[in-house]
């Protein structure tokens, strides 16, 4: 029963407009900002474009502002059935709960790698375009692609998803599903400001706290060098790993 | 008499619900295989009942029990054998009736493949719903939604249905066809119909339950309700209000209704009521609001 509902979460989902959207805003948010240097967060400079730095901050910034996204996925999986007015058919049958939560859960998880997987393709094929700085484009490294989204994006998904997920559940009030992704996000960054603003070097308790990974990403790659922006990955080490098992 | 094989006891039922309405008070019903009509006005407690009974919701005090099974307690039980119509229900508005009725069905716990695509494709058809089961659910008319309610209601062949107020907002012809639905689903369950459209209960139900504000005000068959009301139902036509007001005050006016441009104003009475009355048959209706208006008087 369990892989019966991950599977209807899904087909429900990719019969539904917002999924394609969202895909494409993740997709075309990277594409420019591979292809056109002014439009992305790297800028000017000797920083590849498609580099594991840049794919990294495109990961961080990204999936931070996908908190709004993360937060309507999950959050209307668990809703649909009372914002449909479905739920008497459904809590009248003898479903068990975790079949049906758990089953709405991973597959808002699936979709929601997906839609964020656009980043990837979006970076990709930015490369391609044909107006793209070619001096700055490294070697297609698939792993410089795959290792930000699965220790950034994905584990960022899961923590707000789950968190969401719960949120929506306890609640059952949409409007508190789309806000709370909204108020997460901003509170963060008013905090995330702070932190950064005050130029302290003590970021450690504050990145390993950070649950975006804004903060946390800037402390790891502070004293980075072109060089090593260009061929480092995030290690996972020190605080990025303490604060990823969080 | 209620048969044997299959009882759906209901004893003492209270609720209160947090805005201090008492939807429930006390109530105690029995009720046997065959369709039953629950009768009553808009607020009754017609619905509250039938959610506490269809394990939506929770009673303040009492006992439901059925075949065995105490329905308060042991829903997951009740749930695999029950069949609920609610009053007002969603769909998924993109999704085909086959498909969402296929999803329903896992829910229902019909996990193998073969047995349910059966089942699903079984229902379309006894529902008429077979042409259009991959239209999406969005696009259906009341009555192909109703259908499709009635549908996923019996499931996994249940042996409590539970249809909540049905017919309510179909057309004529739409409410015949899905009365001839509700009336060929079998006579070894117990099918509840809560309604408050009489006609309903005359159609298909051998034995029903007038209630009003949370009470039972009547228990049995419709055929013997009216029968102990022959020779006591009067009739008069009159086209004057203030004559209307004097028969009001003087009579039991059970019922006023125009036919014609013309008020018919039917009395009880245990004799001849007066000049201009005639002796009529008495029907359902007048079951209906004899019982209601004895309820407001007490």
């Amino acid at each position: 029963m369990f892989l019966h509902f991950l599977w209807f979460e899904i087909k429900f989902r990719l019969r539904a407009i917002s999924t394609y959207v969202y895909f494409a805003i993740w997709f075309l948010m990277t594409l420019f900002a591979v292809s056109a240097t002014d439009f992305g967060p790297i800028g000017a400079g000797k920083v590849l474009l498609n580099g594991p730095f840049a794919l990294a901050i495109f990961c961080v910034q990204l999936t931070s502002f996908g908190t709004v996204i993360i937060s309507a996925l999950f959050g209307t999986s668990i809703l649909r059935d009372f914002q449909l007015d479905t739920y008497q058919l459904i809590f009248t049958k003898p479903l068990s709960k975790f079949a049906y939560l758990g089953g709405r859960w991973a597959g808002s998880m699936v979709v929601s790698l997906l839609i964020f997987s656009g980043l990837l393709f979006g970076t990709a094929a930015g490369t391609l375009m044909p107006w793209a700085d070619k001096d700055r484009m490294g070697p297609f490294n698939v792993w410089f692609y795959l290792q930000p989204y699965l220790t950034i994006t994905a584990v960022q998904i899961f923590f707000l998803g789950s968190l969401f997920f719960l949120v929506a559940a306890l609640t059952r009030r949409i409007v508190i599903v789309y806000l709370q992704g909204v108020v997460i996000f901003a509170i963060y960054l008013i905090g995330a400001i702070f932190v950064l603003a005050n130029r302290s070097l003590e970021t450690f308790w504050p990145s390993l706290f950070d649950p975006l990974g804004i903060v946390l990403f800037n402390t790891t790659t502070r004293y980075w060098t072109v060089a090593d922006k260009n061929t480092h990955l995030l290690v996972l080490s020190g605080v990025f790993l303490y604060n990823r098992l969080l | 008499m209620p048969d044997p094989q299959l009882i759906l006891q209901i004893s003492n039922l209270s609720k209160t619900y947090s805005n201090g309405v008492q939807a429930l008070k006390n109530l105690s019903l029995t009720i046997g295989t065959n369709m039953f009509g629950l009768l009553g006005p808009n607020g009754a407690g017609k619905s509250t009942l039938m959610r506490t009974v269809a394990t939506l919701q929770d009673a303040d005090s009492g006992e439901v029990s059925f075949d065995g099974l105490n329905v308060l307690r042991e829903k997951d039980s009740v749930r695999r054998i029950l069949g609920y119509l609610p009053q007002e229900f969603g769909i998924y508005p993109k999704m085909s009736a086959l498909d969402m009725l296929d999803h329903l069905a896992v829910m229902k716990g019909i996990l193998n493949r073969g047995e349910r695509k059966e089942m699903v494709e079984g229902l379309l058809q006894q529902t008429n719903l077979w042409d259009v089961r991959k239209k999406k659910l969005g696009t259906f008319s009341g009555g192909m939604k109703q259908r499709f309610g009635i549908a996923q209601a019996l499931l996994g062949n249940p042996k409590l249905i539970i249809v909540d107020e049905p017919t309510a907002g179909l057309d004529p012809t739409e409410r015949n066809r899905f009365l001839n639905l509700l009336s060929s689903i079998g006579r070894n369950v117990i099918v509840i119909l809560s309604t408050h459209i009489v006609d309903d209960v005359r159609e298909l139900c051998p034995q029903m339950a007038i209630i009003s504000q949370g009470e039972v005000l009547l228990e049995g068959s419709p055929a013997q309700s009216i029968d102990a009301l022959g020779g006591k139902i009067w009739r008069k036509m009159m086209d004057d209000a203030g004559e209307l007001a004097d028969v009001e005050e003087t009579h039991r006016v059970i019922s006023t209704h125009l036919v014609a441009g013309l008020t018919e104003v039917r009395v009880y009475a245990d004799t001849h009521p007066g000049a201009g009355f005639s002796p009529v048959d008495p029907d359902i209706e007048d079951v209906y609001f004899l019982n209601l208006s004895r309820a407001t008087r007490n």
